[in-house]
């Protein structure tokens, strides 16, 4: 049964994303509208416009903190890109020497997928867009689609040899793990960076907090 | 010639239930008059950065209204089109009735 509340994880994407100085009122109306008959559907399709109008505001309207957004994101990515690349070849050896000692299944995981280092990647791609919606709270959807979509650089530059690896005549079970790197920095990288960013905005009071 | 902003088809849509609805447009019925008059589902959002836009110009004006339970405690924003505002609505219209004469295809109602 439908009840009066709008659909949670809608509205709280609502609450850490919009943006703009009639923010509130927006929230009343979509709220106001959704106890007046409209469906999840169209309340979600509501929630998602209105974020994506206020990521393209706060990039317009922004240009220079859009920059210096991107700029500080690298500034973390990079060395950590580094870093833990560092750490993962310094140890992989002793890892397969010692924990992963005749086990195919966690060889495959930590040496062939090289799982551990993509998901130290998302961390800190995650702590990235933590960071960022913490610096720019009044603008948080354009600095993290910004910094996002800039992350995509990283695709570009692993394209060119899954391109070549992909026509190279490879049996599938040699090509799959590199487009199974290439998803996590094409995919899952930008998506902890958003979820990151989620994380950090601080709650507003709640569209339906009269309710309660 | 001078050099003057027009105004967009968007924009000249809000400006146009603003008219029509007088003292009581806020966003909700603002979204609904435009949505009945041409058939398709309007953005909640698009219509408040037109209107922020529009207050930019200085051709809308807004006030805060109070707070209400149906809305989740959240006020309504209450918008009224301004005097410079109802001129541009005037200008567009000239404008557009002029170059309508002189499209033989858009008389009469055939398209």
């Amino acid at each position: 049964m439908r009840g009066t509340q709008p659909p949670r994880l809608a509205a709280w994407l609502f609450e850490r994303l919009a943006s703009g100085p009639n923010r509130e009122s927006l929230g009343g109306d979509l709220a106001e509208q959704y106890r007046g008959g409209r469906s999840s559907a169209w309340y979600w399709r509501q929630v998602l416009m209105a974020v994506w109008a206020s990521t393209t505001r706060d990039i317009g309207g922004h240009k220079l903190t859009a920059v210096r957004a991107v700029v500080i994101s690298w500034m973390f990515l990079i060395p950590w890109l580094f870093f833990t690349g560092w750490v993962y070849g310094s140890t992989k050896f002793w890892v397969m020497e010692t924990l992963i000692r005749g086990s195919i299944g966690l060889h495959d995981f930590w040496v062939i997928y090289a799982a551990p280092l993509l998901i130290t990647w998302c961390l800190g791609s995650a702590l990235i867009g933590w960071v960022v919606a913490r610096l720019e709270p009044d603008c948080r959807a354009g600095m993290l689609f910004v910094c996002a979509a800039s992350q995509l650089l990283l695709a570009v530059q692993w394209g060119a040899p899954a391109w070549r690896l992909a026509n190279a005549g490879l049996p599938f079970f040699a090509s799959f793990p590199v487009m199974v790197n290439l998803a996590v920095v094409f995919f899952m990288m930008p998506v902890s960076l958003f979820l990151g960013g989620l994380m950090a905005a601080r709650q507003r009071p709640s569209i339906d907090a009269s309710d309660h | 010639m001078a050099k003057r902003e027009f105004l967009g088809g968007f924009e000249l849509l809000v400006l146009l239930a603003l008219i029509r609805l007088g003292d009581e447009a806020y966003g909700v019925p603002i979204s609904e008059a435009i949505e009945e008059s041409s058939g398709k589902e309007v953005a909640m959002g698009s219509v408040y950065i037109t209107l922020e836009r529009l207050e930019q110009k200085g051709l809308v004006s807004s006030r805060l209204g109070e707070p209400t339970a149906e809305r989740g405690g959240r006020a309504k924003t209450y918008f009224h089109i301004t005097a410079k505002g109802l001129r541009e609505v005037r200008q567009a219209r000239r404008t557009l009735m002029n170059l309508w004469q002189g499209v033989p295809q858009l008389q009469g109602g055939a398209l």
